[in-house]
């Protein structure tokens, strides 16, 4: 379809679209912000919001007036699951969203390679299958061969894999899925789906490293609950300027994700390469020019939450702080680039509010001053039947490992989730 | 080689007055040597050209084993089919002229090898070094297409570096010095031949016939 796209805009003489070609044509397309949850806050920012729409907001992108502001948000959505009834017998589900940073690629003239990559690599599959998730949802294994080394671990300990339609496939998106063995009903339904976003920075696919962002997604039932489960994983565009391809694709996952039956539970994880809240529009520095555009990078988590009927679980879990967290950075500067948040102290107490941060190690060598920390890493739920609960929610693989970096330069959400068993 | 164009039909003239008959064989006058265009211009520009080709392609192949550390026996990715396509067409750039200009100087130089009398004028050794040429050059050339045809499914059947690399590297070495030497010696062939086509007309004129003589190798 891309293709066919890019060709028609040729033909025709015109730029190919930065929208969907199906932007308007959803009934949330057409939903006013204030009237929205999730939106809400994004109206609030808008010098003038009054009726605009999503569809408005995505085609005119109307400048912030100020930061947008998710507090309610997140306290409602950590109210709305509190009020909840506790569940007279569960079944625990623990999952894990993580990018694993294994990138190891060229392209002409130029080699992209996530610092320690080598030792990482043999590291991740036993580590991470060895700490009990039943459900990994993971980004950035980008090469089949760290899929095959998954794979062999995965069989080793019981889990079932889903890496995509094909090896050739699954190297564009990067993700894998493992779920354990003993959870998943065999008499089904076992469907795993794979699907690229129609919207991309093209450039990293060609002459790039060979990246085409993307969503696996795979539906089974749950053998403890008899629960239907849609899990999906993702890893959308990164950078601020890019916000355009971020939300699309979002909006894409999200409309996948409100098309599941309504009695059956949708997990959606992954790193969407966007937090829930940015103090300031303007942050860090990339060879000497100033980052902008911070706030409407927060447009991406908002948007996931509208169009997929989405709550966060580590905002249920009472433990999205990042507004309180964000607004206690120091204000950017050069010391930034000394050290981890210009204060490597800090790291101590905020450390556990991002995924995304100078404080990891491999993150500060790749992007020192050039990125706001936050929270981009995701486990969000819709669950029209209210059946399911979040025992806890953290930020996981923190620690460095006893080579003195951390396992990925990213670090992990870790959920635990409770379903009703009867 | 000489050869007697017929001559125009005339009406017999009185024998007592008639000058002998100019028909002795006369000598295929040799082009002119012009040193400067011994072709080694073109051919020293045909080997820099062709060598900045090579030299790209190693340099190349040095990126892939230097930064980017692929290593033969590890899994061959997918997703870089489309960079190898265009990061080997960079050496072409300089490869496909390079073996244009060594041709047509390979031409100038074998004429003027000939033509200058450092090479003796040998039709059979001539047609030797053309059959030769082309042999290489044809072989040569399908190589490199018959295996960059094939490139595609090959390239998705690998599942090593080793494979695919190896598969390119090798095919693309053995098609480029086939084909290099097939268009030095088709082009040497071309210009020995085109010296000793050269031909000569010379006017006859005797009591029974008036004409041309054309002289030169056909």
């Amino acid at each position: 379809m891309r293709w066919l796209v890019l060709g028609s805009a040729l033909l025709c003489g015109c730029s190919p679209s930065m929208l969907p070609l199906d932007l308007g044509e959803h009934r949330l397309d057409r939903a006013a912000l204030a009237d929205s949850p999730a939106l809400e806050h994004l109206a609030a920012a808008l010098p003038d919001a009054e009726g605009l729409t999503v569809e408005d907001l995505l085609r005119e992108h109307p400048a912030y007036a100020r930061a947008p502001d998710p507090s309610a948000l997140l306290e409602q959505m950590r109210a709305d699951h509190i009020a909840l009834p506790p569940l007279a017998v569960a079944a625990p589900l623990r999952v894990l969203s993580y990018n694993t940073g294994l990138l190891d690629r060229w392209y002409p003239f130029a080699v992209v390679k996530v610092p320690q990559v080598d030792v990482r690599r043999t590291r991740s599959p036993a580590e991470l299958l060895g700490d009990g998730w039943d459900v990994l949802l993971l980004q950035e294994v980008w090469d089949q061969r760290d899929v095959d080394a998954f794979t062999q671990e995965a069989a080793r300990r019981g889990y079932l894999v889903h890496s995509g339609s094909s090896a050739a496939a699954h190297e564009e998106h990067g993700l894998l899925m493992l779920v354990r063995e003993a959870l998943v009903d065999p008499d089904g339904p076992d469907e795993r789906a794979e699907e690229t976003f129609e919207l991309q920075r093209d450039i990293e696919s060609f002459p790039g490293p060979g990246i085409e962002r993307g969503l696996l997604s795979w539906r089974f039932r749950h053998a403890p609950t008899g629960l239907v489960i849609n899990l999906f994983d993702t890893h959308t565009t990164a950078f601020p300027e890019l916000a355009w391809v971020r939300e699309a694709q979002v909006r894409q996952l999200g409309l996948r994700a409100d098309a599941v039956q309504y009695d059956e539970v949708v997990v959606v994880a992954g790193d969407i390469n966007g937090g829930a809240y940015y103090p300031l529009d303007r942050f860090g520095e990339v060879a000497g020019e100033p980052v902008v555009g911070w706030w409407r990078n927060a447009q991406a988590y908002a948007l996931l939450l509208h169009y997929g009927a989405l709550w966060d679980a580590h905002a249920a879990a009472g433990q999205a702080d990042d507004v309180a967290f964000m607004d206690r950075l120091p204000p950017f500067g050069p010391a930034y680039l000394r050290e981890p948040l210009g204060d490597a102290a800090l790291c101590e107490e905020l450390a556990a509010a991002f995924t995304a941060t100078d404080c990891n190690s491999l993150y500060f060598e790749q992007y020192a001053a050039t990125e706001y920390p936050a929270r981009i890493d995701h486990v969000l739920v819709r669950d029209s039947m209210e059946r399911v609960r979040v025992r806890d929610s953290a930020i996981v693989y923190r620690e460095p490992l006893a080579e003195g970096y951390e396992l990925s330069d990213h670090y992990g959400v870790g959920v635990t989730l409770l379903l009703p068993a009867s | 080689m000489l050869m007697e164009l017929p001559a125009r039909a005339v009406e017999p003239e009185p024998a007592v007055s008639s000058p002998p008959v100019q028909a002795e064989v006369i000598p295929v006058p040799r082009e002119p040597v012009d040193p400067s265009r011994s072709g080694r211009g073109l051919l020293a520009v045909g080997g820099v050209l062709l060598g900045l080709g090579a030299a790209g392609r190693l340099a190349t192949e040095g990126f892939w084993v230097g930064p980017a550390k692929l290593e033969a026996s590890e899994p061959f990715g997918q997703w870089s089919i489309p960079n190898i396509a265009l990061f080997t067409g960079f050496s072409n750039l300089f490869v496909v002229p390079g073996l244009v200009v060594t041709g047509l100087g390979a031409r100038r130089h074998g004429a003027w090898r000939v033509a200058s009398g450092r090479r003796s004028d040998d039709l059979a050794r001539t047609r030797r070094t053309r059959a030769l040429g082309w042999g290489l050059l044809g072989g040569g050339l399908s190589l490199w297409a018959v295996t960059r045809a094939l490139a595609i499914p090959v390239l998705h059947g690998c599942t090593t570096n080793g494979c695919a690399y190896g598969y390119l590297e090798s095919t693309f070495w053995l098609s480029l010095g086939t084909t290099v030497t097939g268009v030095a010696l088709v082009g040497l062939a071309a210009g020995e031949r085109r010296a000793a086509r050269r031909f000569s007309v010379v006017p006859m004129l005797g009591p029974q016939r008036r004409g041309l003589a054309v002289g030169g190798s056909f």
